[in-house]
């Protein structure tokens, strides 16, 4: 996303988008980890898609589910296997003992930064520069082109968080889309609420 | 499943890789899934209301090293 075109807000959702890529340990960012950002934000978009069901919790576990990560993510399965160890075999053990959720809340906690640092624009734009670059996966750039159009046709000059969200939805590249059907979510509806809902959007 | 014999079979094999490239891999990794594997464990006995005592015990560290490590995270209590 074009940093110099985003309000703070929207620039905070970017980095903890930026944040979830990295503590899944994933390689690239994807339009699965700005829903998951947008999912935990504080913003009546984020509001808006916890009502509908999209939860962080319900997003991350999807992520998980299609793109691996979590507690077991970014681990050198080669490396492990060289030393007999099998890591779905591991995660197998451990999910039946401690069930998924245990899973999700444990991943979490890995990679996990200061909390607060998030909330922040400034240190958190401190952290994206001391951090790694990630390409864009499937979906980013055209959830920004759909983002930027929202904003134009409200004669905006900034993509906000509501712009974020609207070009999120309208995205059919990468994995959001899958994610929203696998959680039951109408797009359509989900669209309209954050129009009626989102004073920037309206 | 391989059996424990086999099994430290494979591990000195790896771990004492002559490629430092196979063998410094394999520590690493092992390292980070020790370390996701300790979080796992130390929630789930601090849930099940164990003492920091009691944890740092069975990991074989110091009350003070596992309180700092995880303390923050999963509370004081």
């Amino acid at each position: 996303m074009m940093a110099e075109h985003m309000t703070p807000d929207a620039r905070v959702v970017a980095m903890c988008a930026y944040q979830h890529a990295i503590r899944l340990g994933h390689r690239y960012l994807g339009g699965e980890h700005f829903l998951l950002a947008l999912a935990s934000a504080d913003q009546p978009a984020g509001a808006v898609l916890r009502d509908h069901g999209v939860t962080p919790e319900r997003v991350e576990e999807e992520i998980v589910h299609l793109a691996g990560g979590g507690l077991f993510g970014g681990l050198d399965r080669d490396a492990l296997a060289s030393i007999g160890i099998d890591v779905g075999a591991v995660r197998a053990r451990i999910e039946a003992s401690f069930g998924p959720g245990a899973l999700i809340q444990a991943g979490q906690a890995v990679h996990r930064g200061p909390r607060r640092a998030r909330l922040n624009p400034r240190r958190v734009s401190g952290a994206e520069r001391a951090g790694v670059f990630l390409p864009h996966g499937p979906g980013v750039d055209q959830s920004r082109r759909n983002a930027l159009r929202e904003a134009q046709a409200r004669h905006d000059t900034q993509i906000g968080v509501d712009y974020l969200a609207l070009g999120l939805l309208a995205a059919d590249e990468g994995l959001v889309p899958g994610i929203l059907s696998a959680l039951g979510v109408s797009v359509p509806a989900l669209r309209a609420a954050i129009l009626s809902r989102c004073p920037q959007a309206r | 499943m391989l059996t424990a014999m086999e099994s430290a079979l494979e591990i000195a094999e790896g771990a004492s890789s002559t490629d430092p490239d196979v063998g410094l891999r394999a520590v690493a990794a092992l390292r980070a899934l020790t370390e996701r594997l300790e979080i796992l464990q130390v929630d789930s006995a601090r849930a099940l209301g164990w003492s920091w005592q009691d944890i740092a015990g069975r990991l074989g560290v110091t009350k003070q090293t596992v309180h700092r490590k995880h303390g923050q995270r999963t509370g004081k209590r």
